[in-house]
């Protein structure tokens, strides 16, 4: 984990600058620039085709852009020389890169030979050497606050795709990712549980997600679009040949994410403004600064997450 | 044509022991030693290096493209005018490992080729380098897409061991064509030697269920 410097608001935790990737003609990421504060959540939101799995790829190194240069929690990697490269060395600037990051697949991708638990310790067993018992006891307390703790031993396909999510997320978390946790949001959660997913993440400090088509109804404020520097903005709905997508930024408030209003994207259409963010990226706050927690969110109404604090590392 | 059952009976014990002490381990091992042939070939077939991946498909064709008794023959009477003699056991396992790494190393390749990239990415996501999520991730499920064709390969393996008696060998078909040229009871004892690889065969299908049940234990099949 790297220290402080990511403390001081004006660095930028996760910044993106110039990458750009082409699949054969077809130029998908166009000299793309995003800066992520610490604390802050971003939902990166377009019309399918237009680009924004290979952006968030590009932040975990599963993609590699022919252009352009990503930070993460003070490792930057320039995907550029990363193409002149030898492999052994690319593989290695990915892995720098990974370490710093940890994401959640649209499909899970939950490894099917391994328990719930096993999926969750996995990474922290395995490739970061921690002791067993801790991991398991991390593991534990974060699939509690999820509600899966009755399903630590259980196989992925037991599990309903709700429920895959959620461990596909505590996966993720588990990694203890420093700068930012992305994830695609697909599937909903009915909302209680959605809920409780977002506080998960959202409060103690650790990367998040948002949820899909409610967003709205997540605790998670908007402030409208604004398309910093990504291309394509104001384009028209239904051009779907070009690069374009949004990025909608919520500023949490003292680290905790507070009630807000619906994205809004300018070019699409009325029904579309209502979709949430297929794709949502959220960079960890401090822990919060509010003891009470989150002011729509009570956890002594909901049983299952009442020990949901953030267990002393 | 009248049965000689005294003598049936009387050789059974015989080709069960030479079964037991020549066919059986000639085919385990030649299919352990295989297999690390095999899942080699594999990684190497898969391997970014064109050298590396090139040597390994010259190797898989040669396998597959030439007879196995030629193999055999080739180790056993032919290395010997280049100053290499050996045994007739290590030329059997030789020649039978090489045979079966040709054949096991497209089948691992392809198994491995069926596991979903997800499955790569979720491990390298989760931090792992190539090798580890290879061991850890790749092959535990590679594992049950393989084992229905290599159980294929291992019973071939079993009835192929007994050409190794044209090397002189001393496993169950050899042990019948002894028996059979003393007693001159040739169809009664070839076929109890073809039942008794039908034996070996059933046990081994049987093994294969077992495995098969068990590697699908995590995965929700359609049945």
């Amino acid at each position: 984990m790297s220290p402080s410097p990511a403390n001081t608001p004006a660095e930028p935790l996760l910044s993106v600058s110039a990458v750009s990737k082409a699949f054969g003609d077809h130029q998908v990421l166009r000299a793309v620039d995003l800066e992520v504060a610490r604390g802050e959540v971003v939902a990166i939101i377009g019309a399918s085709g237009s680009g924004k799995t290979t952006l968030l790829r590009s932040l975990n190194g599963l993609e590699t852009p022919d252009a352009g240069v990503v930070t993460a929690g003070g490792v930057a990697v320039d995907f550029g020389a990363l193409a002149a490269a030898k492999p052994a060395l690319a593989d290695r600037q990915r892995a720098a890169l990974r370490d710093k990051s940890a994401m959640v697949f649209q499909h899970y991708h939950l490894f099917p030979h391994r328990t719930v638990l096993q999926n969750v310790t996995e990474g922290p067993i395995v490739v970061q050497k921690r002791p067993r018992e801790e991991a398991e006891r991390e593991a534990y307390a974060l699939l509690k606050r999820v509600g899966l703790s009755d399903k630590a031993d259980a196989y992925p396909h037991r599990l309903s795709g709700g429920q895959q999510q959620r461990v596909g997320i505590v996966r993720a978390l588990a990694l203890k990712p420093e700068p930012a946790a992305v994830r695609r949001a697909h599937v909903r959660p009915r909302s209680g549980t959605r809920r409780r997913c977002v506080a998960a993440h959202a409060r103690p400090c650790r990367g998040g997600m948002d949820h899909g088509r409610g967003h709205a109804r997540t605790p998670i404020r908007t402030r409208g679009c604004h398309a910093g520097g990504l291309p394509g903005r104001g384009q028209r709905a239904g051009d779907r040949s070009a690069t374009r997508y949004s990025v909608s930024r919520a500023r949490s408030a003292r680290g905790s994410l507070s009630a807000g209003s619906r994205t809004r994207c300018k070019w699409q259409s009325p029904r579309r403004r209502r979709r949430c963010p297929q794709w949502a990226l959220m960079v960890p706050s401090r822990p919060s600064a509010r003891p009470g927690g989150h002011p729509r969110w009570n956890p002594r109404r909901t049983p299952d997450v009442a020990h949901s604090r953030q267990p002393k590392e | 044509m009248t049965i000689d059952w005294p003598l049936f009976w009387d050789s059974v014990g015989p080709l069960a022991a030479a079964a037991i002490a020549g066919t059986i381990p000639l085919a385990l091992v030649s299919f352990a030693l295989g297999m690390v042939l095999a899942v080699a070939a594999a990684l190497a077939r898969l391997s970014r290096n064109r050298l590396i991946a090139g040597v390994a498909r010259l190797y898989i064709s040669v396998i597959r493209g030439t007879p196995l008794l030629v193999h055999l023959f080739v180790v056993f009477y032919g290395l010997p005018s280049l100053g290499l003699t050996i045994d007739p056991w290590p030329s059997a396992i030789i020649a039978l490992s090489l045979n079966v790494g040709g054949y096991a190393a497209e089948v691992v390749r392809a198994a491995i080729l069926s596991v979903d990239k997800g499955q790569w990415e979720a491990a390298y996501m989760v931090g792992m380098p190539r090798r580890t999520a290879l061991r850890r991730v790749i092959l535990p499920q590679a594992a049950r897409v393989a084992t229905p064709p290599l159980s294929n390969t291992f019973i071939s393996l079993v009835k192929d061991t007994s050409l190794t008696s044209l090397i002189l060998v001393s496993e169950m078909f050899r042990k019948s064509q002894e028996i059979a040229a003393f007693t001159q009871e040739f169809m009664l004892l070839y076929v109890e030697a073809g039942l008794l690889y039908w034996v070996i065969c059933l046990a081994l299908s049987t093994g294969q269920s077992a495995m098969e049940r068990r590697l699908d234990r995590h995965v929700a099949v359609a049945r």
